[in-house]
């Protein structure tokens, strides 16, 4: 259950294909259909390819493997959704990309040593319109 | 180098920081511009230009009015911009689109006012039983980031100090170095928010983490206020009574480089914004008598340091710690207190210090014989809070060049 105040995202059609991903507990990315380096969020190749670059980038289902790229340890309350302690961050996703989230399982007391913690992608349905994407610590 | 073509001649500031003042951001607007007009010695028939400093986050509360500040005050302008702004960076761009309109002779004078009320804003909604808006990054709607929690400025702002830590080492200590450098600045400053309040580094990490990293010291102010600035050429300038000189403005985006390679959390766009603005003024950075830079939060100015190349990277904890940036230091910053000790209109506060401390009106925190400075500005994100900021670059003087 959420309060009335949940910051639900603004979707737009060109991020609205990574939200119905979260809705179908898919972590989706965007691939360079001739290189296969991927993206996110909606990005052209890096590289030169041929034109249209655009239509060369696709939305396709990763891992979920990444590792704490930064972190920060809420410990008063902002939001009556966000309770402490709260992690926010930035996770990097083994391919590639990074973006942010929230972190499950970080120790309690922030400390630096905690980027680079490996963790996988959970999903957290909370309606019907959105799933939240989360990452929690595991074991490598 | 040419000469500078371009140059502030008035400048006008509103009653700031923690105001019990009911003035909407449209009145603080046209006070700023009514004032700065007048410090220019000028009338309000005199300006043909207008431009409105502010800018919308992406999904800031920070919201636009459907008025302008120049038909309240009545200026006979032939263009009103508004929303000129990119998070804290507004005055350089405002600048620079003032140069533009004085190049093709659309006015004699421009004038360029923004202003704040974030702080009695935070107010009236803590009297109706909220918390307090943070520095207002609680959106109406969600973007990348919000469902996850991203619920004040320093839920994103600190992960630019938790990056910093993890990979050269930067500590506790050494952001708070930053606060308590900057709270002694402020301690000389009547307008700062923070003058009468001594700040000392067991202050600091006696104090509880709020978004850890960050404890209370490493937040910046929340201001009212406005601030306006009137803008010519130099011929025109000549004769008024302290003419500041835009020597030269720069502007970098981590959207070209630092996005692809993941240094933006570590790092600042500070490179093609510096080297720009270095070159149209001919100096070094060794030349410069002070600088004013973007100081949201501590780890902004640490990262600043660095990338300016004050200090090596990585390094720039340490040269805080050490002194450097004290009035005897290698380099002084922010020499009123800055965002974190005086007052938080974006990079507006830094341009009326780097305004004062070139008037010689700095009083006690004066720094004998400042003739040229530096203003940075940050923010104005594109993806996410804190993820792909924009960096500019003001050098102002005393002397045309």
């Amino acid at each position: 259950m959420v309060s009335d105040r949940f910051p639900y995202p603004k979707e737009s059609p060109t991020t609205a294909p990574f939200w119905e991903g979260l809705r179908n507990e898919q972590l989706l990315l965007v691939r360079c259909q001739v290189c296969q380096r991927w993206y996110w969020p909606f990005s052209a190749c890096r590289a030169d390819h041929n034109t249209p670059h655009l239509e060369n980038m696709v939305w396709e289902q990763a891992s979920g493997i990444g590792r704490v790229f930064s972190f920060s340890l809420h410990l008063q309350q902002f939001h009556p959704d966000f309770p402490p302690p709260h992690v926010y961050g930035v996770v990097e996703l083994e391919e590639g990309p990074i973006l942010p989230t929230s972190f499950v399982g970080l120790r309690g007391e922030g400390t630096p040593a905690d980027v680079g913690t490996p963790v996988r992608a959970v999903f957290r349905p909370i309606d019907v319109r959105l799933t939240v994407l989360e990452f929690e610590v595991f074991a490598s | 180098m040419a000469a500078s073509k371009y140059a502030i001649i008035g400048c006008g500031v509103t009653e700031l920081g923690h105001v019990d003042q009911e003035r909407s951001v449209l009145q603080l607007e046209a006070e700023a511009a009514r004032l700065a007009i007048e410090d220019a010695g000028l009338v309000r028939g005199d300006i043909g230009v207008a431009v409105q400093m502010t800018s919308d986050f992406s999904g800031s509360v920070r919201t636009r009015h459907d008025d302008s500040f120049a038909r309240v005050l009545g200026l006979p302008v032939n263009l009103y911009m508004e929303n000129v702004g990119r998070g804290g960076e507004y005055a350089t761009l405002a600048i620079m689109f003032g140069m533009k309109a004085l190049d093709l002779g659309l006015a004699d004078y421009v004038v360029a006012a923004g202003a704040r009320d974030d702080w009695s804003r935070s107010r009236r909604v803590k009297r109706l039983g909220g918390r307090g808006t943070g520095q207002l990054h609680m959106p109406k709607e969600g973007a990348w980031g919000k469902p996850n929690g991203s619920v004040t400025a320093a839920s994103f702002h600190s992960l630019l100090a938790t990056r910093h830590m993890s990979v050269y080492g930067t500590t506790h200590r050494q952001l708070g170095s930053v606060a308590v450098a900057q709270r002694a600045w402020a301690n000389m400053n009547p307008q700062a928010t923070m003058y009468e309040k001594r700040l000392t580094i067991d202050d600091y990490e006696a104090a509880p983490f709020i978004v850890w990293p960050y404890r209370i010291f490493d937040f910046s102010q929340q201001s009212d206020g406005g601030v306006a600035f009137v803008l010519t050429t130099a011929d025109r300038a000549l004769g008024s009574a302290h003419p500041l000189f835009v020597r030269g403005i720069g502007f970098g985006e981590q959207m070209a480089e630092q996005w692809w390679n993941k240094e933006n959390y570590a790092s600042l766009p500070v490179a093609t914004a510096r080297d720009a603005a270095l070159r149209q003024a001919g100096i070094q950075l060794t030349d410069l008598d002070f600088a004013q830079l973007y100081d949201c939060f501590t780890a902004e100015v640490i990262i600043q340091l660095e990338d300016y190349g004050w200090c090596e990277k990585g390094e720039g904890g340490a040269f805080v710690d050490e002194g450097h940036t004290t009035a005897d230091g290698e380099i002084p910053v922010n020499t009123g207190g800055g965002l974190l000790s005086a007052y938080h209109l974006g990079n507006l506060t830094g341009l009326v210090e780097a305004v004062t401390q070139l008037r010689g009106e700095a009083g006690d925190r004066q720094l004998p014989g400042a003739t040229i400075g530096l203003v940075s500005g940050h923010g104005g994100e594109v993806v996410s809070g804190g993820m792909c900021s924009i960096h500019s670059s003001l050098i102002l003087s005393n002397d045309q060049g």
